[in-house]
C-alpha cells in the first residue's frame, strides 16, 4: 500500500521517501543541494502559521519553503510498514 | 601586467563543505579582497607558497550546488568557469567535498570534470565523518573518479602541505590536454545543438557547449550577435532548458549513488541511518534554538546583546581615536605656518580622517559579532525562523542578515542579498536596508539628543537619552518593514521565489576566518566609504573658508566694528567674526539659498549646509558642524557647546526640542550616503532604483520633519 502526500502535509517527526518533484524549478534547485527522488526525508518541525519546513535528508538538514514543499510529494509506506 | 600569467588555482565548492578554512590554511594573510566585475560579490585572491618555493594564485569562488545557478553568487562560478576568456579562468581547480556529505558535492565535480579541468579533490571534514562512522575507500574512488585525492582536515591544517603537494605536482606536469571520457552522456538533442554551435561558435569542450545553450542569456561574456545564434539553434533543435537541466542532474547521480553506496563509502552502523533517528548535538541545541516561542526570543536576546556591545565596547576606543586626532590637530595648529595649506591639512584632512577612523571600532566589533553567528551556524536558523515573516513584507528570511548588518553599515548589508534568489524579494530588501539606522547615524543621534533629552532615569532603571535612541532604531526598523510592504504590493514579479538551504552543523568558530573577515570589511570600509568622507571633509573646507570675491573680509570688517561698538571681549569678537566669515562664505551663500526650502521643517541655513553635506555621507553632520564652526575660531569650547549659544535673528535659540526631533527624523529617513547608492547602483544594475530609492526615502524625510516640526 502506498500513501502520497505533500511534504507539508506530514505531521511533525513524521518521514517519508521523496517520491516525485510537481514544480520542475523547484525540483532542479532541490535536487542539485542533493534532495532526490528516492531519498528518506523526515519533518522535524515547522514555524506555525505557514512558516518554514524543518527537515533531515541523510543526515543533512535542511528549511524549505511550504510553498516548496507543497510540491515535494512523500510516500509515507515505509512509515506505515515500519509502525 | 605579468607578461605570462601566474599559474592560477580556483577553490571550487558547495556551500559548507569548509572552503574559507582551507582557502585560510593555504594562503595565511597572503590575500587581497576585491570584487568580481559587474558584481560585488567577493573576489578572494591569495598566493600558495608551493614546496620548492614557487607561488601559484588561489582564486576562491563563491560556494556553489552546481553549474546551473540560482542566485548571483552561484551565477559568478559559472560566469568564469564557463568562460575561457575571463581574467579568473584558472588553470587548474582545487575541489572541496565534505566527506559526511559526499554524495551531493560530488555532483559539481563532476560537471567540472566534464568541463575539462585538471582537478584535484579534497576530502573535508574528517573529524565529523569518524564521529558519524563513516569511513572512505580513498583508492576507490580515486580510481573510479580519475583524480588525486587528499584528504583534510580545514580546522587544523592536517594534510595541507600534502595538497601543497599535489598542486605541486599538477603545475610541474603542466596540465596535458585532458580528454576524459565525459560523466555525462549528452541526450540526442544536445548533441544535436553542440554540432550546431561547434561549426560557428569558438567551443573546445562539448560540455561547455551545452551550459552556453542552458544560459546564454545571462552570460555576460557573449555577445548580442552570439546570444542571438544560440537562441535560433535552441529553438530548432527543441532544446527544452529545464527538462535537460533534471535529466543531466539524475543522470550524475545514477552514477554517483550506487558507486559511493556499493565500494566507497562505507557506514558502520547501517542501522542508524535510514529510520531510527538519533539525535546528535546539533538537533538537541536547535530543539531550543529552533522552537517555536522559544527561537525567536534567544533571537532577540541576541540581537540585544549584540547592539549593546557595539555600542559599549566601541566607546573608549573611540573616545581614545578622537582624542588622538585632537591633540595631533592642536599640535599641528601650533607648529604649521599659519597658511591656507596647514588650514587645508588640519581642518580638511585631518579632521576628514578622525571622521573616517573613528568608525572603526563599531564596524569591526559589529563584524566580528556577527562573523561568529554566521560561523557557528546560527544565522541559518535565524533565516529558517523569520522567513514567513518577512515574506509578508515580501523579502526572505535571508533578508534578516541585511537588516542586521544594516545597523553597522549598509554597504555590506546590501551586499549580503546577492545569496537571494528571488530578484522581487532581493530588491526590496535592497531598497529597505539603508532605512536600518547604521553606526554612521549614531554621532548624530548622540549630539542632538544630547541637546534636547536631559540625562534622568526614569523610574530610576532606564536612562532617558538611551530609551530615545532605543525609540529611533525601532522607528527605523518599523520604517523599513513598512516601506517593504509597500514595495511589496508595488513591484510585480511573478519568478518563483526560494528558500531551500542548508541548516550546516553546529560548529566551533575558526578565530582565523573570523578575524580575516574583520579585517577584510575594515579595509573595505576604509577604502570604500573613507574616500568619500575624505573627499567630502576637503571640498567643504574650502567652501566654508573662501567666498565670492572679497565678501568675507567685509564680513569680517563689519563683525569686528560691532564686536567694538558692543564692547565684547576678545573671544567673543573672534566667535561673532568667524560666524559672519562663514555666513559670507560659498557654504554660507549655498546654505542660504535652500533656507526656504527647510525652513518649515525647522532648520536654518548652517543646518542646510550640514544636510547637503551629509548628502555624501551621513557622519559628515558632525564633522561639518565641527568645520562650520570652528573654521577660523580659536576658542575651545566644544561644538555641543557652540551650538546651544547659536541664536537666530530674533533671539531665539536654533536648537529647540522641535528642531532637533525634527533633525532626528531627517536623519532616521533620509538617503544620505553616495557610497550606498554606488553600491545599490552595481547590485541592482540600473540607476533607475538609486533614484527610487532615493526619492520615497526624501519623501520620508521631509514629511517626517515637517510633522514633527510643525506638532511640536
Amino acid at each position: 500500500m502506498t500513501l502520497i502526500v505533500s511534504l507539508v502535509e506530514l505531521k511533525d517527526g513524521e518521514n517519508g521517501v521523496l517520491t516525485e518533484f510537481l514544480d520542475p524549478k523547484i525540483a532542479c534547485k532541490l535536487m542539485s543541494m542533493g534532495i532526490l527522488p528516492g531519498k528518506s526525508i523526515s519533518l522535524i518541525r515547522r514555524v506555525p502559521f505557514g512558516g518554514g519546513l524543518y527537515v533531515k535528508v541523510v543526515g543533512q538538514n535542511f528549511a524549505i519553503r511550504a510553498e516548496e514543499a507543497r510540491s515535494i510529494l512523500i510516500d509515507k509506506v515505509c512509515q506505515t510498514f515500519l509502525n | 601586467m605579468e607578461l605570462k600569467k601566474k599559474f592560477t588555482f580556483a577553490l571550487v565548492g558547495n556551500p559548507n563543505a569548509g572552503k574559507s578554512s582551507i582557502f585560510n590554511q593555504l594562503t595565511g594573510l597572503r590575500q587581497k579582497v576585491g570584487n568580481f566585475p559587474g558584481v560585488t560579490v567577493d573576489k578572494k585572491i591569495g598566493t600558495v607558497v608551493l614546496p620548492q618555493g614557487q607561488s601559484v594564485s588561489l582564486i576562491d569562488l563563491p560556494g556553489a550546488y552546481s553549474l546551473y545557478p540560482n542566485a548571483q553568487d552561484e551565477r559568478v562560478v559559472l560566469n568564469i568557469l564557463a568562460n575561457p576568456a575571463d581574467a579568473a579562468y584558472p588553470h587548474a581547480v582545487v575541489y572541496v567535498a565534505d566527506l559526511t556529505q559526499l554524495e551531493r558535492h560530488l555532483l559539481l565535480l563532476t560537471q567540472l570534470k566534464d568541463l575539462g579541468f585538471p582537478l584535484i579533490l579534497v576530502i573535508n571534514m574528517l573529524d565529523l565523518a569518524e564521529k558519524q562512522h563513516i569511513t572512505l575507500n580513498e583508492t576507490l574512488l580515486s580510481e573510479w573518479i580519475g583524480l588525486p585525492i587528499i584528504l583534510l582536515n580545514g580546522r587544523t591544517g592536517d594534510g595541507i602541505e600534502p595538497l601543497k603537494a599535489a598542486m605541486f605536482e599538477l603545475v610541474e606536469q603542466q596540465p596535458m590536454v585532458q580528454i576524459p571520457k565525459p560523466f555525462y552522456q549528452p541526450t540526442l538533442i544536445e548533441k544535436k545543438i553542440v554540432e550546431q554551435m561547434r561549426l560557428i561558435l569558438p567551443i573546445q569542450s562539448n560540455y561547455r557547449a551545452i551550459l552556453w545553450a542552458h544560459h546564454f542569456e545571462k552570460l555576460p561574456f557573449l555577445s548580442q550577435f552570439e546570444k542571438n545564434l544560440i537562441k535560433k539553434m535552441v529553438a530548432d533543435t527543441g532544446f527544452e532548458d529545464i527538462r535537460l537541466q533534471i535529466t543531466e542532474t539524475l543522470q550524475r547521480f545514477q552514477s554517483i549513488q550506487p558507486m559511493l553506496q556499493k565500494n566507497i563509502l562505507k557506514k558502520e552502523n547501517p542501522s542508524n541511518t535510514q529510520h531510527t533517528f538519533t539525535p546528535n548535538w546539533t538537533d538537541k541545541i536547535d530543539k531550543i534554538v529552533t522552537h517555536n516561542v522559544l527561537g525567536p526570543l534567544i533571537f532577540v536576546g541576541a540581537m540585544f546583546f549584540l547592539f549593546q556591545a557595539v555600542f559599549s565596547w566601541a566607546t573608549p576606543m573611540m573616545d581614545l581615536i578622537e582624542g588622538i586626532f585632537g591633540q595631533v590637530n592642536a599640535f599641528l595648529k601650533q607648529n604649521l605656518p599659519d597658511n591656507w595649506l596647514s588650514a587645508l591639512f588640519t581642518e580638511g584632512i585631518v579632521a576628514g580622517l578622525s571622521g573616517v577612523l573613528v568608525f572603526i571600532p563599531q564596524i569591526a566589533i559589529l563584524f566580528f559579532l556577527i562573523s561568529i553567528l554566521e560561523e557557528v551556524g546560527y544565522m541559518a536558523r535565524a533565516v529558517y525562523l523569520f522567513d514567513r515573516v518577512m515574506q509578508r513584507f515580501g523579502l526572505n528570511g535571508r533578508s534578516i542578515v541585511a537588516l542586521i548588518s544594516g545597523g553597522a553599515c549598509a554597504i555590506p548589508a546590501i551586499m549580503s542579498t546577492r545569496t537571494i534568489s528571488n530578484r522581487k524579494e532581493r530588491l526590496i530588501t535592497i531598497l529597505v536596508t539603508p532605512l536600518i539606522s547604521c553606526s554612521a547615524r549614531i554621532p548624530v543621534y548622540a549630539l542632538l539628543i544630547g541637546f534636547v533629552v536631559p540625562p534622568d532615569r526614569v523610574w530610576g532603571l532606564f536612562n532617558l537619552q538611551g530609551i530615545v535612541f532605543s525609540g529611533l532604531y525601532l522607528l527605523s526598523a518599523v520604517s523599513a518593514l513598512g516601506s517593504a510592504w509597500v514595495f511589496k504590493k508595488i513591484i510585480k514579479d511573478d519568478e518563483s521565489a526560494f528558500l531551500a538551504m542548508e541548516l550546516p552543523e553546529y560548529r566551533m568558530p575558526l578565530w582565523k576566518n573570523i578575524r580575516n573577515t574583520v579585517i577584510h570589511k575594515v579595509l573595505a570600509f576604509i577604502t570604500e566609504a573613507g574616500k568619500v568622507i575624505l573627499m567630502v571633509s576637503i571640498v567643504l573646507w574650502f567652501l566654508a573658508s573662501f567666498g565670492p570675491s572679497d565678501s568675507m573680509n567685509r564680513a569680517a570688517h563689519i563683525a569686528e566694528k560691532e564686536a567694538i561698538e558692543k564692547h565684547f571681549n576678545p573671544e567673543q569678537t573672534a566667535t561673532l567674526v568667524a560666524a559672519r566669515k562663514t555666513e559670507a562664505s560659498y557654504a554660507g551663500h549655498l546654505g542660504r539659498l535652500m533656507e526656504p526650502a527647510i525652513r518649515p521643517l525647522g532648520f536654518d541655513w548652517k543646518i542646510g549646509i550640514a544636510l547637503i553635506s551629509s548628502f555624501a555621507a551621513r557622519e559628515v553632520f558632525v564633522g561639518t558642524m565641527s568645520t562650520i564652526y570652528s573654521v577660523g575660531s580659536s576658542s575651545e569650547t566644544s561644538i555641543r557647546e557652540k551650538m546651544r549659544q547659536d541664536v537666530r535673528k530674533d533671539g531665539t535659540p536654533v536648537y529647540t526640542l522641535a528642531t532637533a526631533v525634527s533633525l532626528l527624523i531627517f536623519y532616521v529617513f533620509a538617503m544620505q550616503c553616495m557610497s550606498t547608492m554606488a553600491v545599490v547602483r552595481r547590485e541592482t544594475g540600473s540607476w533607475k532604483w538609486v533614484w527610487i530609492q532615493f526619492a520615497y526615502m526624501s519623501v520620508l524625510a521631509y514629511f517626517g520633519s515637517f510633522l514633527a516640526y510643525q506638532l511640536l
